[in-house]
């Protein structure tokens, strides 16, 4: 096994779900490699810190609560007659909505006075909002190239707040899917591209991702995506993968549910 | 009665004996709430939402089907807290929100401890979705096959996400120390 495969089944390890020879060969390996030896002994930090964490128990306040509440149903059980009266105390919301719409007649009426005025004002504010977006697509593109793996993270996330991202962003975002060396960078752009799939060339970008791609689980968000936005076209891609002997089984299982929804 | 498993005390629960829903009610109320509370880092609102739950669990009774019990109250909890999180998203600014939230309850007194906050920091820089793979199956100890059954999905690709949500996590959590 290769560092990049140890990796993927360290938590099954730590967690003592592999077979003895799995682990033993894990073992031996990490004996002999610093940086999955390192990877280990991160993991293990997190989920000491996770285990350290005290249960939080509720206020007395949620049982007593709950009691009133299971003895109202149980009364509500008994009682058929309960289900009118609340019929008769819907009836008395009656008046206040009417008074409530008499003042927001008056009030509309006022506002559409005033509308004319902030015509100008409104025409301003849209030249800032616009100012506004392109400054936050500016600064995504800059983030997406930096360093750090969770800087671009971060900046794939951004990417996924645009209502309508420019072809820049979108073009940026599909490099990172592609070509970033982070796993979760990759998955991340995947899964902010499938929220804009009915641009074409995003749809392209899928299918030759699925094409490219070599890790089980960018392969399953890939396959997942491909079938919620239909595109038939990933068919030849999907068959490629169940008739290539090195897709692991889970791979294949989601090619094999996902093909029929698309045939 | 304390004898009789989840299944069949719910199933007196949906026949109409409605006391049994305190047993379950004593069985799970702890699990659902802390659930919640690493999900919305709010107790108030935690306690609010796992009243809830039991509260729908009894108002749905005859909707219980003789599955796995801890199953379905899971799925009623997750919509729930779903619901809150939409409303929350809707009612104001999201980004201004959240980091609103976050700062506020650092300042609370829910944790002092130090490596505490930076697990809720990590926790909170994930998306909604991993926060609660992770959740669940770390938290909660949920095995990856009743995952798939809460959130209809298969027990492959839950393992992969939960592998991948907590690879993120150790990320997030390094990169704050």
């Amino acid at each position: 096994m290769n560092c990049k495969q140890i990796e993927d089944q360290l938590i099954e390890y730590i967690d003592g779900n592999l077979d003895d020879k799995t682990s033993q060969l894990i073992e031996s390996h990490i004996s002999r490699c610093e940086n999955c030896k390192k990877a280990l002994m991160e993991l293990q930090e997190v989920f000491t810190a996770i285990k350290n964490e005290p249960q939080q128990l509720p206020d007395e306040s949620l049982k007593l609560d709950f009691e009133t509440m299971l003895q109202k149903e149980k009364e509500l059980q008994d009682d058929s007659k309960v289900v009118s009266l609340s019929r008769v105390s819907r009836n008395t919301w009656k008046t206040p909505l009417q008074i409530a719409a008499t003042i927001a007649l008056m009030f509309s009426a006022y506002y559409f006075g005033t509308l004319q005025n902030n015509e100008s004002l409104s025409q301003e504010m849209a030249v800032l909002r616009k100012e506004k977006t392109q400054m936050k697509e500016a600064m995504t593109i800059s983030l997406i190239e930096n360093e750090s793996a969770s800087k671009r993270l971060q900046a794939v996330n951004y990417a996924e707040e645009f209502e309508k991202p420019g072809n820049e962003i979108l073009k940026a975002l599909i490099t990172k899917m592609h070509y970033d060396d982070h796993i979760n960078v990759r998955l991340a752009a995947a899964e902010a591209l499938a929220k804009f799939s009915d641009n074409e060339m995003v749809r392209k970008a899928l299918i030759d991702a699925l094409d490219m791609e070599l890790d089980p689980s960018m392969q399953i968000e890939l396959i997942q995506i491909l079938v919620s936005i239909e595109e038939k076209r990933a068919v030849p891609s999907m068959e490629k993968l169940l008739q290539n002997e090195e897709t692991p089984n889970y791979v294949r299982d989601q090619v094999k549910i996902g093909l029929p929804n698309l045939i | 009665m304390k004898n009789l498993s989840d299944e069949e005390l719910m199933i007196l629960v949906s026949n109409g004996n409605l006391d049994m829903m305190s047993i379950l009610f004593e069985r799970y109320h702890i699990r659902i709430f802390n659930f919640i509370v690493k999900m919305t880092r709010d107790k108030e609102v935690s306690q609010d939402i796992t009243q809830e739950v039991f509260y729908k669990a009894i108002k749905y009774r005859t909707s219980y089907k003789n599955g796995k019990f801890s199953s379905w109250i899971y799925t009623i909890a997750r919509n729930i807290f779903s619901d809150h999180y939409q409303r929350q998203k809707s009612s104001a600014q999201r980004l201004d929100d959240i980091t609103y939230k976050t700062e506020s309850q650092t300042e609370d007194n829910i944790d002092k401890i130090e490596t505490n906050e930076q697990l809720h920091k990590a926790l909170n820089q994930l998306s909604k979705s991993d926060r609660e793979l992770v959740v669940m199956s770390r938290y909660q100890g949920i095995k990856y096959q009743e995952i798939a059954e809460i959130t209809n999905s298969t027990t492959g690709a839950v393992k992969t996400k939960v592998h991948r949500a907590i690879h993120k996590l150790k990320d997030h959590y390094l990169q704050n120390i």
